[in-house]
């Protein structure tokens, strides 16, 4: 088979030189497609059959699904399955990518993905979904997107409703923590308990107190002028701490930090200097360091190892129903990765394309890993090459043992480094309270000063006063002295002198008396200077040393973060090369499985021979027949087991082989993609287009002068939004059936209220009423019965029938006699509610 | 009277093997139907037997917060006590409210929790702990009792729903109480007709479902030839089911039971929801929760308590004795609770206000030991005096007492979650 051949070249090159797969080195010549690069990877992790890729129909349902939510119309189906141009796969891709469904999908798909259908509180979903799409429509870079919502305060009336995902989780710090945490960067970090390795518990820990370290500070603000209007706010004080599970350690003050990335450096700010807007009742306080504006710009600069895998892998499990990682949320080394290659992959090549979505999906759509079939092989015809898997085995298994004679000393490495920046944060808390001791000190010592100063000055003050006074009284004094001398007769004159004497002594005793406490005062004075100058310098220290431990933090953090990178990269890259090697062992085995029950089932079917053999002779003892009866017997066990053994391996290897994305995933529809491919399967939408086509021409049209495929494209998104607008409250028995419980991530679940919903109930039973030109209209008018049937697979299962198919519908429409309609109503509601309507194939 | 029935028996055990082996994953869950096609008959034939094999939880919700001291904990002549006696019961030694006479006749069947503090204060808040077990937290939802139950005792085949609210104008819609355990044990509430979409629309005779179907199982055939997972298997079999739950629809009609019924249970609103709620153990259901309101007694506490519990008593009494009766009060747990209970002291307007800190279940059935008085509060009812507990310990006992080990885990979705608060243990001396 050709494309065997072509993945065990891909393979053997990718393995003896896996540094083929990255863009670099390819930068000054013509690059590899992306998604080649994927397929190569995909291949070079593969050990079991050989899957195809899908034929025309199951590409167009699934591109149709993943990359606008809903199904195309039989006459696209049509069209598309008989155009012969080779390149129509490529160009189908594009056109849908291009078409306004795609925003609105992605709408749909990332409000689910973020807000988890939570109940609206804090921002009406409209004006969210309506921001969503916009930015999908333009195409923004999914990193500004993250930004936007990530640094949301709700104050920018553009971006307001980003700040949905804060406030309508009531801004609850633990909440957004483990949601920042799981969304944002692919990490469950409140699951310790679902694993018992204590290094992955302490460093989840660490990992979702420094993310919590960047949301605490938040805090709802309600307008006061307008109580529907909220906010969210942050403080510039609030510290997390924790106490370590690993080493029992309390932390304190945990600094602010992306998963496996470093803590954020913050200037030391003194209190009075923390707010741009402090807060006050009715304010809303602006702090001048905001960290959620840091987490914000931190996780999408691009560095973000976490923040890229989780996005690459939420992006490509859209498209292919599962994760490289999964569950999405797992990341962590014993949860290995498929590929941890491809995974490296994905994210960086996210970052190099500047978190461009169309692309990322574009390429993904190409690669044959999206477009395998989800068909399994024969079990007989297993399609698995011994030459291919072989190889690649020894590699991988010369490798794991390479790694596991290496485990341990990174594993010490880790848990050193860990001790380390335990004692490292140790000090860095008790240099934090040390500055915080220096400052109130100091501001003690300034009012000491402040007090003495202002005493000091005081009787300066008099003494200049006093000083002033007896200026004037010293010459009255002996003016009168002389006067009174030269008038002895004069009593009121002597009464003047004497008084104006009284007043000079009174004055100069007063004089003195401010000159002693002046006397007295200076050295206070000086002392409490000097002890202000000192606080101010202990301050100053503390607050170097306050930086210093922080920056000690840092580098402990920084070692940490590698050596733990390390050790659990080589984890995760141990349990991965255990995966596979099983696999390809598993894989390999199979052949003889199968040989041997083959082999049993014709030993058996020999002892059977025999034994019937001996019931035609006459002369056989019952021992002979007793003999041949239970070989016979035991020969047919043999035989089941040998059966049932190799059933039990081809099923582990069709289920390893979806989740190593050699063999597609059957995907559930999501209710909403359900709800968008049952309208357009019955002709609802096509009603809605033909019905909304004047007024969005109307409206295109006043837009004014612009070129014809501007014009075009106006139109098809106008039209679009009326559409959706029309039939939008269509969707939401849907999600109330099918979708999950507001808050838990999306799981699929089969309930009896789905099925009686589908079976009896008004909407679909409503949808199928003849009237129109729908589904069932349409298919009524129709003579010939094999048109029928292709009319009717083409709508709703967009393929062509069978031939036994065909044959069904002739013989249904035949026993119906004249109840022609019913029977066309009938069969359509069947196809509506068969699983191949259900899954995405 | 003695739990004769051993809700530790061989029997269950195997019973919770079935139920290990289904526990696995949501998504796993979905699998529980698969592989049940047809034969409806044949289940619903077997069903009185294997209703009462089947463990039940049965919850009667008065809600707003009964009074435990007009209830299961009086302190006549007391400060808080108020105006109404107590009154001696089938148990010697254990006294109620003399607002509950048909009751006291009944109380060998059950036992009474007169110290429960889960110092919670708010209606909501205070309901989330007593129906989850838990604190309310925003980082993680529980599941309800009922869900837990819904899918811990329901029989992995049965097309019935396991979680039921029985609640006037109930109209089938389901509610968001299953978390992480998904819709499929969300409760759906009934108000005495059978669930939404279980008749076949008007324009669809039964030959003409009956050919539907059968293209429909083509059309799978052909599908899962070559492409099926367990998804897919439990997607096509879950309409299977429904037309099992159609056919047993009268499982919700309340006027198949009989006139005497309807009138010993009484004409109002709760009787009837009380006799729905007999119906519904009886055919199969395994947690049926029915809410008596109008117990948020701020004003006039001892006259609305004359008034609602005059309702609730012979009905009640009436519910325990049929479920004795027939058989069902050994698999059936039967719990009597509020968000909370009511001051002792009495405020300016005759009433009670909000009180999480001493307060009063009562409970029975399935795996309780009868007659049992645990704690109590202090003489005149303002704090618990002996053997506190609160709502963590409670759930694991309701647990323990359907035979349900309350230390396991769920498993949602690769997360492993305790079924029960695992700082709570069961109340071992309550437990038969």
């Amino acid at each position: 088979m050709h494309f065997a051949r072509l993945s065990l070249l891909l393979r053997v090159a990718v393995w003896a030189c896996p540094i083929l797969a990255a863009p670099a080195l390819f930068a000054d010549e013509q690059p590899q497609p992306f998604h080649e690069q994927i397929d190569a990877l995909v291949e070079s992790a593969a050990a079991g059959p050989e899957v195809p890729l899908c034929d025309d129909a199951d590409f167009l349902r699934r591109a149709y699904l993943d990359l606008t939510g809903t199904i195309p119309a039989a006459d696209t189906a049509r069209t598309f399955l008989d155009d012969e141009d080779p390149a129509k796969r490529q160009k189908l891709v594009d056109r849908l990518l291009a078409s306004p469904r795609f925003a609105r999908h992605m709408q749909h798909t990332f409000d689910v993905m973020w807000m988890e259908r939570r109940r609206d509180s804090g921002i009406a979903r409209a004006e969210w979904q309506e921001y969503l799409r916009k930015h999908f429509e333009a195409n923004t870079p999914l990193d500004q997107i993250a930004r936007e919502i990530l640094g949301a305060d709700g104050s920018d009336p553009e971006s307001r409703p980003a700040a949905k995902f804060y406030l309508d989780r009531q801004g609850e710090a633990n909440l957004l923590a483990r949601d920042v945490g799981r969304l944002f960067f692919g990490r469950d970090l409140q699951c310790a308990q679902c694993h018992d390795h204590p290094l992955i518990d302490d460093y989840l820990q660490s990992e979702y107190h420094g993310l919590m370290a960047f949301v605490n500070r938040g805090q709802v603000f309600t307008d006061a002028k307008d109580k529907n209007k909220v906010y969210f706010a942050e403080l510039a004080e609030g510290e997390v701490s924790y106490e370590s599970v690993f080493t029992g350690e309390r932390r304190e003050r945990v600094m602010p930090e992306l998963p496996q990335g470093t803590p954020v450096t913050e200037p030391v700010l003194s209190k009075d200097e923390q707010y741009v807007v402090a807060p006050a009742k009715n304010v809303r306080p602006i702090p001048k360091f905001s960290r959620r504006a840091q987490l914000a710009s931190l996780a999408t600069s691009g560095t973000s190892k976490a923040f890229n895998r989780n996005l690459a892998n939420r992006l490509w499990a859209l498209m292919l129903g599962r994760g490289v990682v999964h569950p999405l949320d797992m990341h962590h080394s014993a949860n290995p990765p498929a590929s941890n290659e491809l995974l490296t992959l994905l994210a960086d090549e996210l970052v190099r394309s500047k978190y461009d979505l169309k692309h990322f999906l574009r390429e993904i759509a190409l690669s044959q890993a999206y477009q395998r079939a989800s068909i399994e092989p024969e079990p007989s015809q297993p399609n698995i090459d011994p030459g291919a898997i072989s190889p690649a085995l020894a590699a991988w298994q010369q490798e794991a043992e390479k790694l596991s004679a290496e485990l341990p000393d990174l594993e010490e490495a880790d848990i050193l480094a860990a001790v380390a920046l335990g004692e490292a944060y140790e000090k860095f808390a008790a240099a934090g309270e040390a500055r915080d001791k220096a400052e109130k000190a100091r501001a003690e010592a300034k009012q000491t000063s402040d007090e003495v100063a202002k005493g000091l000055a005081d009787a300066v003050k008099q003494v200049a006063t006093h000083d002033d006074v007896l200026k004037t009284l010293v010459p009255a004094r002996k003016a009168a002295d002389a006067a009174a001398a030269k008038l002895p007769e004069d009593k009121p004159l002597a009464e003047a002198a004497a008084t104006i004497k009284q007043r000079t002594e009174e004055t100069q005793a007063q004089l003195e008396a401010q000159q002693k406490i002046v006397a007295e005062k200076k050295p206070a004075n000086q002392a409490a200077s000097v002890k202000l100058a000192e606080a101010d310098k202990k301050l100053a220290e503390a607050t170097a040393a306050l930086t210093q431990a922080r920056s000690e933090v840092e580098k402990a953090d920084a070692v940490a973060t590698e050596a733990a990178t390390r050790a659990r990269a080589a984890t995760a890259r141990s349990n991965e090369l255990t995966q596979r090697i099983e696999d390809a062992q598993r894989a390999l085995d199979y052949q003889r499985l199968l040989a041997a029950a083959s082999e049993a089932e014709a030993a058996a079917k020999a002892a059977t021979e025999q034994l019937a053999s001996l019931d035609a002779q006459e002369s056989v003892t019952d021992e002979q027949r007793t003999a041949a009866e239970s070989a016979a017997a035991e020969a047919q066990q043999k035989a089941t087991t040998a059966r049932e053994q190799a059933e039990a391996a081809w099923a582990t290897i069709v289920e390893r082989s979806t989740t190593n994305f050699g063999l597609a995933a059957l995907k559930p529809l999501s209710p909403e993609q359900l709800a968008w491919a049952t309208m357009q399967a019955v002709g609802l939408v096509d009603q809605q287009q033909a019905a909304q086509l004047a007024e969005a021409k109307k409206h295109a049209e006043a837009a004014g002068e612009m070129s014809p495929e501007d014009h075009e494209a106006l139109q098809a998104r106008l039209l679009e939004g009326l559409v959706d607008k029309k039939l939008a409250g269509n969707i939401k028995q849907f999600v109330e059936l099918f979708g999950q419980q507001p808050g838990q991530p999306p799981a699929f679940q089969v309930t009896v209220h789905q099925a009686l919903f589908l079976a009896n109930g008004g909407q679909l039973a409503g949808w199928l009423n003849p009237a129109n030109n729908n589904l069932t209209e349409r298919l009524a008018a129709i003579e010939d019965p094999a048109a029928l049937a292709d009319e009717l697979y083409l709508s709703v299962l967009t393929r062509r029938p069978t031939a036994e198919e065909q044959k069904q519908v002739t013989e249904y429409l035949a026993s119906a006699g004249d109840e022609r309609a019913a029977a066309v109503r009938e069969m359509a509601w069947s196809l509506l509610t068969s699983a191949e309507f259900r899954f995405n194939r | 009277m003695k739990c004769h029935y051993a809700c530790r028996s061989a029997e269950h055990l195997m019973e919770r093997r079935k139920f290990l082996g289904t526990v696995a994953g949501i998504a796993g869950a979905g699998m529980a139907g698969a592989g049940t096609v047809g034969m409806p008959g044949v289940v619903q034939a077997a069903m009185p037997e294997l209703a009462a094999k089947q463990k039940h939880i049965l919850i009667v919700w008065l809600a707003g917060g009964l009074s435990q001291l007009e209830s299961w904990d009086p302190k006549p002549k007391t400060d808080t006590g108020g105006p109404f006696r107590a009154i001696p019961t089938s148990v010697p030694g254990t006294h109620i409210s003399e607002l509950l006479p048909y009751t006291a006749k009944q109380m060998h069947h059950l036992s009474i929790v007169r110290s429960i503090d889960t110092k919670e204060n708010d209606h909501g808040k205070g309901a989330y702990c007593m129906k989850t077990g838990r604190r309310q937290e925003p980082v993680a939802d529980y599941p309800h009792l009922g869900a837990v139950g819904a899918k811990l005792l329901s029989p992995v085949d049965s097309p019935l729903p396991g979680h039921i609210h029985v609640q006037a104008g109930g109209s089938g819609g389901s509610r968001d109480d299953s978390a992480f355990l998904g819709p499929r044990y969300a409760s759906i509430s009934l108000g005495g007709g059978p669930p939404r979409n279980t008749a076949l629309p008007e324009h669809v005779t039964p030959e003409a479902d009956a050919r539907r179907h059968a293209f429909r199982m083509q059309a799978n055939d052909h599908f899962a030839r070559r492409r099926r997972s367990a998804q897919s298997d439990a997607f096509v079999s879950s309409f299977d089911q429904a037309r099992q739950l159609m056919e047993r629809r009268d499982v919700f009609d309340n006027t198949k039971e009989p006139q005497r019924d309807v009138e010993r249970y009484g004409s109002h609103e709760f009787g009837q929801n009380c006799l729905l709620a007999r119906r519904l153990i009886e055919q199969g259901i395994s947690c049926v929760q029915v809410t008596h309101t109008n117990y948020d007694t701020h004003h006039e506490n001892f006259d609305f308590h004359i008034e609602q519990l005059g309702e609730f008593d012979q009905t009640f009494a009436t519910l325990v004795a049929d479920l004795v009766d027939r058989g069902l009060w050994d698999s059936t747990l039967l719990v009597v609770m509020s968000e909370f209970g009511r001051t002792p002291k009495i405020n300016n307007r005759f009433g009670r206000d909000h009180w999480g800190r001493a307060w009063s279940v009562a409970l029975g059935g399935c795996g309780i030991q009868p007659s049992a008085v645990i704690g109590k509060t202090n003489d005149n009812g303002t704090e618990v005096a002996d053997r506190q507990v609160d709502h963590g310990h409670l759930f694991h006992t309701y647990l323990q007492a359907v035979g349900v080990d309350s230390t396991e885990k769920f498993d949602a979705g690769g997360r492993s979650i305790p079924m029960a608060d695992p700082a709570a243990e069961p109340i071992t001396e309550l437990l038969a």
